[in-house]
């Protein structure tokens, strides 16, 4: 591993405890605590029993620092709502279907954004342009929420196609036709934005110097597509990958509880409600890490495709 | 000497918002086989977009070449080829360098396979064949470490090793025609005056015709057979190489050669400069369109284009400085050094 790898690894580790240190003190300044949601009327000494139980009577400095010290061994802690529950056995049952989600969404819409993207440039100024960058519009002005009402009346309400809520963890074709929707819902925004920027960076290239060089050599058709065009257009597409990614997994807590899945960001959604403090920041470190990784990833890749940042490596 | 070249009443017009740009207007031109013939002139003069036209790399879009066009090469009108016949031009049969070597090359692409690549397209062999053939080539440029420089990408290169990177990929497929865009004027002085070398060097062991387009004639005195001068999308003066530097015709070639430096001048000593701009090739004008800025124009220079006079079997010039009626001039002293200086 290089020198530049590990100076990463490093800050990626940096940012991460950042995060939770902010996210930690954040919750506490929100009014509430999981007891005011629960049930209104508790008598102060059973009160003052639950917060003594679960450390809440501590100063906030030392909670941070208990905290701290059982997240470095792995420990999650308990859930505030639901008791004795273990903070990393929900997560755990809550991760596959999110997974399922959004890996899908983040497939379909980048593959369909960089297809799109790239058919508006070669076609540019004729109709399938238009029509491309019509969807663009569409993909950045409705909310994946309102996209995915709409879906739901058309598949599910009028054709009866599609389940309209739902969920099961066994994979096969119920699961998937499960799926579909919430994929579609998740995905349009992404479709969007990348299709507008493959076809301004295909436009791009195809300006450059080295396209005319590879014309004047005799190179046509899909040598020139393939290993001129498009290899150079993929680049500045890798960098808005990150991003996009965040952006799934934010858009998925709306779009699970729409479509009932029992997935992360549901789980998310209602340990915020409940004010479920061990729940919200043992979600975060993993939403994080995960984020913080998946941008490592596309820096690795993004390596790999341009030698000019691969000069970094050595 | 053979033609191999016949350009035919070439002209180019692109379609812009702001209306259409007469680029390229109604020029003519022969290459034989084996020469070097210099293309001269002010930025924006036409020179680009006449090389482009020659390998059909003129965006399809705007540029709208003349119907009545030929660029003729081996009995066919290249302005007329499509698909297979076009690409078989392209790379094997006509060659071509471009102005800038640090955006001409592709930079996610190893340079060993960019020179390989135009051979694995016009020949059959092997993948590996190409590649070693491509190694060759680097050495033959003077690429030093060749081997290992192939397997290296365009950012690891300085601009004169991209350029003769660039020069052995238009090289590789031994074209007979090589057209080099101001192969050196993104180059330094001392690295412009070994890339030079290495064309005419080059030129003269593959025995390939060579379009040379610069702005800059003091380049072209050491090489040139054969020197054509544009001006605002037209040829205004031709002649092989002494001609013009003895013995040139237009007030535009005269102040050309007074504004290349000398070696004799001493170097702060301030260097010529054409006054004016070259007229808007959106309206050109419909005199001389030179005139606007020339020291001897006459009223009939507003009026009409000067059509060409010949000056000997080489030589024209279209300027109404040759009419019976006009004023005998004396040419502006200080010609001479320039020759003198560029070791003609
Ligand atoms: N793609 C284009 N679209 C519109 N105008 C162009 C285009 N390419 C060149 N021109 C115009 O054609 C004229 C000649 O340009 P060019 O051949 O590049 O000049 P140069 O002699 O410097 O190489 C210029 O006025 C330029 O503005
Ligand atoms: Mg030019």
């Amino acid at each position: 591993m290089s020198k530049y790898m590990l100076k990463r690894l490093f800050s990626m580790f940096l940012t991460l405890f950042v995060v939770i240190t902010i996210v930690f003190f954040l919750i506490r300044m929100v009014p509430g605590d999981p007891l005011a949601s629960m049930a209104r009327n508790l008598p102060e000494q059973v009160k003052a029993n639950f917060y003594a139980e679960y450390g809440l009577d501590k100063p906030l400095i030392t909670q941070y620092f208990i905290y701290m010290k059982h997240l470095l061994h792995g420990d999650f802690g308990e859930s505030l709502v639901y008791l004795g529950q273990p903070i990393k056995e929900i997560i755990l049952r809550a991760i596959p279907p999110s997974m399922v989600i959004n890996i899908h969404a983040l497939l379909w819409g980048v593959t369909t954004g960089i297809g799109l993207g790239i058919l508006a440039a070669y076609k540019r100024g004729k109709w399938p342009d238009h029509l491309v960058m019509f969807i663009a519009i569409l993909g950045v002005s409705i909310p994946s929420f309102v996209l995915a009402t709409a879906l739901q009346y058309l598949f599910s309400v009028q054709l009866n196609w599609l389940p309209t809520i739902g969920w099961t963890s066994e994979p096969g074709m119920k699961q998937f036709k499960y799926s579909i929707m919430p994929t579609i819902a998740l995905s349009f925004g992404i479709i969007a934005v990348y299709s507008r920027y493959m076809r301004a960076s295909v436009l791009d290239v195809l300006n450059q110097d080295y396209i005319l060089t590879a014309k004047a050599k005799g190179v046509s058709g899909f040598s020139l597509a393939y290993k001129h065009v498009l290899r150079n257009s993929f680049i500045p597409a890798i960098t808005i990958l990150g991003p996009q990614i965040a952006g799934i997994i934010v858009g998925s807590f709306v779009i699970e509880s729409i479509f009932g899945i029992p997935g992360f960001g549901q789980v998310y959604v209602s340990a915020i409600t409940n004010r479920d403090f061990t729940q919200i920041l043992g979600q975060t470190v993993i939403i994080n890490a995960l984020y913080i990784f998946s941008l490592f990833v596309v820096d690795i890749v993004y390596g790999l495709v341009d030698p000019r940042i691969r000069v970094f490596n050595k | 000497m053979k033609k191999i070249l016949d350009i035919k009443n070439l002209t180019i017009d692109f379609n812009t918002y702001a209306g259409r740009i007469q680029a390229v207007r109604n020029i003519s031109f022969s290459l034989y086989e084996g020469e070097i013939l210099a293309i001269v002139g002010e930025s924006g003069c036409g020179k680009t977009v006449t090389s482009k036209s020659i390998m059909r790399l003129l965006p399809e879009a705007t540029a709208q070449v003349n119907n009545h066009s030929e660029i003729i090469f081996d009995g066919q009108n290249v302005l007329k080829l499509k698909g297979k016949e076009l690409k078989k031009i392209r790379g094997d049969e006509i060659a071509m360098i471009f102005q800038d070597p640090m955006s001409a090359l592709n930079p996610t692409m190893k340079v060993g396979h960019q020179v390989a690549e135009s051979l694995l397209i016009h020949t059959k062999i092997t993948k590996k064949q190409a590649f070693k053939e491509a190694v060759q080539m680097l050495k033959l440029v003077g690429l030093p470490m060749a081997e290992k420089r192939a397997h290296e990408y365009p950012n690891q290169y300085s601009g004169g090793m991209r350029q003769r990177a660039m020069i052995a990929i238009a090289l590789a497929c031994k074209p007979k025609i090589l057209i080099a865009d101001e192969p050196t004027t993104a180059l330094d002085v001392t690295i412009q005056a070994q890339i030079m070398k290495l064309i005419k060097t080059l030129q003269a062991d593959l025995n390939t015709a060579i379009i040379l387009v610069t702005h800059d004639l003091g380049i072209v005195a050491g090489m040139a057979d054969r020197i054509q001068v544009m001006y605002a999308g037209q040829i205004i003066e031709r002649g092989v190489r002494e001609e013009l530097f003895y013995d040139p015709q237009h007030p535009y070639t005269w102040a050309l050669l007074r504004s290349v430096p000398k070696v004799s001048q001493k170097s702060k000593s301030q260097l010529y400069s054409i006054t004016g701009t070259p007229p808007d090739l959106l309206y050109p004008p419909k005199g001389c369109a030179f005139a606007e800025r020339c020291e001897y124009c006459m009223p009939i220079c507003r009026k009409d284009p000067p059509v060409e006079t010949i000056i000997s079997k080489t030589q024209s010039v279209n300027c109404w400085l040759q009419h019976k009626d006009a004023p005998k001039l004396n040419k502006p002293s200080g010609l001479k050094g320039v020759i003198h200086g560029q070791s003609l």
